[in-house]
């Protein structure tokens, strides 16, 4: 009896002390696109992308955009949400856009909600827009019915061979730390379709410098290891050979002392040869090839990596790998002595077959 | 002559006996009387619980032709075992319920004679009709206890298979027998059973179910402590691992103990089948059942409170499915759920044939309508009838409605506090079972108290050369059920 | 005193490893990186391994005391301190664990409401809470004993969600090894000490073990067991995180799991945290336990009815603990009570003893 009352009692308390706000999936619109753009040195304009799905069966999703102008990320949501017909939410924010001329005047704002909040996750794909974010976001895109469903596609599916993870959790943790510089995908709207135009280079919060879409490849090739990427050689008589990645690795070593530090990068690929028009590929001239491409990226490679020292940038985290290396580093001295560190690129390629003809 | 014959009958009306035949011919179909006129003897019988055959063929034609004086010597005359002489009244009443011919004399007042020829109404042993197996031995138990344990004797040619003999109830006397393999099962396990039933006050049992439940340890559990089955072979087989099996007259059912939880997983199938399959089919019915404690609530669970798991693609799919519902997902949910305990209770109630045709037009013409009306979302409907399925791969048919009965108190939980509360539901459930006991012993084994020895044939089942030893749960008295060979040594080559 | 417990109440002496790790993993391991590598930036798996030998030791102490004595420590401290100092020692012990209790349902109730539910009331997931507590400790040991060895099973998914973080993992950052002081690295072992807290509930459960000495193995184990659990658990986050994003992270054993992405499911820091729940339940169940079972033993009051009332309590307590500034002044009290409970408490009765018994010997 003593038990029953008690449960009873315990039953009571749990159904009239319930207060916890509910946030059923479909009385939430969720944004699923967000994008930001300079207005002045104070204020930012926001638009963000979170599609409206009508009721019915086989319907689908309405494009809707929510405007707003204001100092930080959330006061500019709270503008959007007085437009909203439902309560905005971010839980299922996919892409994170900036537009170059916010980035040029620093990220800092931005980032902060995006590392505290703990319903955003940490892998929204970020990038940096070429032009108006709005404009970008709230165009009608003829392949696909939502922007923000283009968007999201294309970062996940296609950014992701050409870029390394430009997720939140990359980007916070390239900029809170020591030892990388973050960087972001350039997107533009062309025409009527989106178009990735390169790699935007952060020096702290703000935008520095970008590189372009070749370079981006190769940069990935530097980067980490992978498996995809296709890379343009010209041989002999101007005639151009594809080489496709099928898988590439790479390793940094450092050398030196810290005063003096060097740095190796060893890039291995094995490819596949996928466009060779009037060559034929056979022993010495696969050979020959190999070395061609070798030449080629290494050069490109020195090329990029000047632009990085020239401009005091370190995506790659050489800055990383050198302190790795070294005890009791001094953080401060390393950055004077970034731009003028000698980097060694070797860059090899083994062409594993040819396609099924020679 | 005639006033000593009153005087005898005075004496007689005054003794226990008279008063018995009198107040058993309250009912119509009792009769008694004289075996022909001046005979001494008077007969008196329920005519309903006599076989007309034996009463005609056997024993009157034999005591018409001859002369008989005393009962002694009718008892010597008769062709039929085990009659007895006896002027124990309330033994005579219990012959008498049981089907036995009464002779008695006025003069000899109390004493009188019975003689068995009860009416046996039968059953024929059919297949089957809750535990159906594909493969394996079709007989089922039948309502008669002698029958039953004439199933499972076949099947144990052993004089140690033991049986204890007890009648319950004051109105039903129920026979009840115990049985088990004397020289493997523990004595304590037989004890307790025999103890708890005997321990039982109550007037009528009328089936082992009702039985189980009054031995059960624990009375309030939703979950069956003692498992009954209908398959001879079944029964068999348990009572050669060291439990104890109780036949209960009048029920197809025999109560077997005692289980653990990974008992209900297990079917008789499993043993037909070969090991790898039967152990995967083993952790599949595991998993159905965790899948059909849990899949509601925990859909409930996500919509209501945490959108952000939903991966994108599959986000888009449920608005849209959810699009045009007017209640909140705990609703939903529970409206589906009584709708499929409707079908399922409406389909239980019918005779077969109707009940079949209500189950699949009631599913797909109400779900169908249902769906379409906008009333339930399709991805709901499939999640609650996937569950309700995954709740009847168990083999024993309580378990199933335990679990249907576990669901709505999940359900709950994960409207008020989400997946914790799904959590905390888990957690009081986890405390019952940990709590739980069958004939004193754990009934989560062998993963509380981890026993990895009793994995052989639990949650999986090993072939049968790993199942030398009994369970440890079951504590048997002669653990070994045989000799394993010693494999040979391991010298071999390919192509010796 | 009462008598030692029969035969059918004691457990075997394998579960002494289950007790022990799930009593020394709590709220502790969520927030447990930021921690140690604030003050021992990438060599902090090696302040854990420091900790982790030391408590081996004191682990090794414990049941030296135990085994000399003839039941629990509440005996073992009468025998050896007299009557009131002895038992003046046990119910600070017992108070120290209810403390240890307190703390981590509240910081479990703290998570939630961080994580997922911002309005959720302290009072009403303390009483879910303490229901829960109650409905396993009224059980008995046996069932307690049950929960610690179940959870093991259910938080199985906790350790193998952590394979998704690992895919975004930098090995440079855990170089150059060294790289730290030894005071830099001694102050991260100090702090770690609250995270190995908790097997001092073996002075409590000790009369319940069959063949109690022999599972001094298995104890060990169990500490060992957690050390590894820990190191996995730092080791990751350090090479997720970068220093300086780890160290503002509060917990970045949830945040590790934010990255988890099934087909069916994203973002399994809520499944989680919900999972969570079977690592917390059964500490604080052994924790009060043992805080009934001594009080038992000092003042003969009925287990079933100190439950109550210590249940009551604590999530009074609960409920009084406000803000994250008060819990984090309670958290930082118990790590300086446990450095000395294990650090000069246990060594004083481990060594007192010993003389004692010299002593008595020479005599």
């Amino acid at each position: 009896m003593k038990a029953f009352l008690f449960w009873s009692v315990f039953t009571l308390a749990l159904l009239f002390g319930y207060s916890i706000e509910t946030k059923i999936l479909e009385d939430i619109q969720h944004i699923s696109a967000i994008g930001y753009d300079y207005v002045d040195e104070h204020r930012m304009k926001g638009t963000a992308a979170a599609p409206f799905y009508p009721p019915g069966v086989d319907v689908q999703p309405l494009n809707a955009f929510f405007t707003g102008v204001g100092h930080n990320v959330l006061s500019i949501l709270e503008k959007q949400q007085i437009q909203a017909q439902r309560k905005l939410a971010t839980g299922r924010l996919q892409a994170f856009l900036i537009s170059k001329e916010l980035a040029k005047n620093g990220v800092d704002k931005l980032t902060d909600p995006l590392a505290r909040s703990t319903a955003v996750g940490r892998d929204v794909h970020m990038a940096v827009v070429d032009g108006s974010a709005e404009e970008l976001l709230t165009f009608t895109y003829p392949n696909a019915p939502t922007s923000a469903q283009y968007l999201s596609d294309f970062m996940e599916k296609t950014l992701k061979d050409i870029v390394p993870h430009p997720t939140t959790h990359a980007f916070l943790s390239q900029y809170d730390g020591f030892g990388q510089d973050p960087f972001l995908p350039i997107l533009e709207k062309k025409e009527d379709h989106i178009r990735y135009k390169g790699l935007a280079l952060f020096k702290d919060d703000q935008y520095a410098g970008a590189l372009s879409n070749k370079d981006s490849y190769v940069f990935k090739l530097l980067y980490e290891k992978s498996k995809t990427g296709t890379y343009e050689i010209r041989f002999k008589n101007k005639k151009y050979i594809s080489i496709e990645n099928i898988r590439s690795k790479t390793e940094y070593k450092v050398s030196g002392s810290q005063d003096n530090p060097r740095v190796a990068i060893h890039v291995s690929m094995m490819g596949e040869v996928r466009d060779a028009s009037s060559v034929v590929l056979k022993g010495d001239t696969l050979k020959e090839v190999e070395k061609e491409w070798s030449k080629e990226m290494t050069k490109r490679a020195e090329k990029i990596m000047k632009k990085f020292q020239e401009l005091h940038v370190d995506p790659l985290g050489i800055g990383e790998k050198v302190r790795s290396h070294f005890r009791h580093f001094d953080k401060e001295a390393w950055k004077d002595h970034y731009p003028n560190v000698p980097v060694e690129f070797h860059m090899n390629v083994r062409i594993r077959n040819t396609g099924i003809t020679e | 002559m005639r006033k000593k014959s009153k005087q005898k009958d005075l004496a007689f009306q005054e003794s226990e006996l008279a008063k018995l035949l009198t107040a058993c011919g309250e009912s119509a179909d009792f009769l008694t009387f004289q075996l022909h006129e001046n005979s001494p003897f008077f007969i008196a019988y329920f005519k309903p619980l006599v076989d007309p055959n034996i009463v005609h063929k056997d024993i009157l034609t034999i005591i018409k032709q001859q002369e008989v004086s005393s009962l002694e010597e009718i008892k010597e005359k008769l062709p039929i075992e085990d009659l007895s002489l006896t002027d124990n009244v309330p033994d005579i009443q219990n012959k008498l319920m049981t089907g036995h011919l009464l002779f008695y004399q006025k003069e000899a007042q109390s004493a009188c004679l019975a003689v068995p020829a009860p009416a046996v109404e039968k059953r024929q042993v059919s297949t089957p009709e809750t535990e159906y197996v594909v493969t394996g031995a079709k007989e089922a138990f039948v309502e008669s206890i002698n029958t039953n344990l004439n199933l499972v004797r076949k099947r144990l040619p052993t004089p140690g298979l033991r049986t204890k003999e007890l009648t319950i109830g004051k109105l039903s006397k129920t026979k009840v027998i115990v049985a088990y393999i004397d020289g493997v099962a523990n004595p304590e396990n037989v004890n307790t059973v025999i103890q708890r039933i005997q321990g039982i006050e109550y007037d009528a049992v009328s089936d082992s179910a009702v039985l189980s439940q009054m031995i059960a340890d624990n009375k309030n559990s939703p979950f069956p402590q003692l498992i009954n089955t209908e398959l001879p072979n079944h029964v068999a087989s348990v009572l050669s691992e060291g439990k104890v099996a109780i036949f209960t007259d009048g029920s197809p059912f025999v109560l077997t103990g005692p289980v653990s939880f990974f008992t209900f997983f297990s079917t008789a199938e499993d043993y037909v089948s070969i090991w790898n399959i039967a152990s995967i089919f083993r952790l599949i019915r595991l998993f159905a059942i965790a899948f059909s404690i849990l899949a509601t609530s925990t859909y409930v669970a996500i919509l209501t409170y945490h959108y952000e798991m939903i991966p994108q693609d599959v986000l888009s799919l449920l608005i849209t499915s959810r699009g045009t519902i007017p209640f909140p997902p705990f609703l939903e949910a529970i409206l589906l759920e009584l709708a499929i305990e409707l079908l399922r209770e409406a389909g239980a109630r019918l005779p077969t044939k109707i009940g079949q045709t209500i189950g699949i037009v009631g599913g797909i013409v109400l779900g169908t309508a249902a769906v379409q009306a906008g009333l339930t979302s399709n991805v709901l409907l499939i999640v609650v009838a996937t569950g309700a399925l995954a709740s009847f791969t168990t083999p024993v048919y309580q378990v199933s409605n335990a679990i249907r009965l576990i669901r709505f108190p999940f359900l709950l939980f994960a409207q008020l506090l989400g997946l914790v509360g799904v959590a905390v539901g888990f957690a009081f459930l986890t405390a019952h079972l940990l709590k739980l006991t069958s004939l004193n012993h754990p009934f989560l084994e062998p993963i509380y108290p981890l026993r990895v020895q009793d994995f052989k044939d639990s949650i999986f089942r090993l072939p049968f050369s790993k199942q030398a030893l009994r369970p440890i749960q079951i504590r048997a008295e002669n653990p070994v059920r045989f000799q394993p060979e010693t494999p040979p040594k391991n010298d071999w080559d390919i192509d010796d | 005193m009462l008598p030692l417990p029969p035969e059918k109440r004691q457990v075997s002496p394998f579960f002494v490893f289950y007790l022990i790790t799930s009593a020394q993993i709590g709220m502790g391991i969520l927030s447990l990186p930021r921690y140690i590598v604030k003050s021992a930036g990438q060599d902090a798996w090696i302040a854990i391994i420091i900790t982790a030998l030391s408590i081996h030791v004191i682990l090794w102490m414990v049941y030296q005391i135990l085994n000399k004595g003839t039941n629990d420590i509440t005996v073992t401290h009468k025998e050896l301190f007299g009557k009131w100092l002895g038992g003046l020692l046990s119910l600070a012990l017992i108070v120290y664990l209810l403390l240890v209790a307190a703390s981590t349902l509240r910081g479990y109730i703290e998570m939630i409401q961080v994580w997922i539910f911002p309005q959720l009331d302290t009072w009403y997931m303390a009483l879910i809470l303490s229901a829960l507590v109650y409905v396993y400790v009224i059980g008995g040991f046996r069932v307690v004993v049950g929960i610690c060895c179940l959870s093991f099973i259910f938080n199985f998914p906790l350790i193998v969600t952590l394979w998704f973080p690992l895919q975004d993992a930098q090995f440079s950052h855990l170089f150059p090894v060294f790289d730290h002081s030894a005071a830099e690295i001694l102050s991260a072992s100090k702090k770690m000490t609250l995270y190995f807290s908790g097997f001092e509930t073996i002075f409590f459960f000790y009369p319940f073990i069959k063949n109690a000495r022999s599972s001094q193995k298995w104890a060990q184990y169990g500490a060992a067991f957690t050390t590894f659990i820990y190191l996995a658990v730092t080791i990751i986050s350090i090479m997720y995180f970068n220093k300086n994003q780890l160290i503002q992270t509060i917990w970045p054993t949830i945040t590790l799991w934010k990255v988890v992405d099934f087909p069916f499911l994203e973002r399994f820091e809520y499944l989680n945290l919900a999972i969570w729940l079977f690592n917390i339940l059964p500490s604080t169940c052994l924790f009060i336990w043992a805080a009934t079972r001594g009080i038992k033993q000092l003042f003969t009051v009925k287990q079933k009815h100190s439950l109550i009332v210590l249940l009551v309590i604590i999530s009074v307590a609960a409920v009084l603990l406000k803000d994250r500034e008060q819990i984090q002044q309670l958290n930082t009290m118990l790590s300086s009570v446990s450095f000395y409970v294990m650090y000069a408490y246990i060594p004083f009765v481990f060594f007192y003893q010993l003389i004692k018994s010299k002593v008595r010997k020479t005599l």
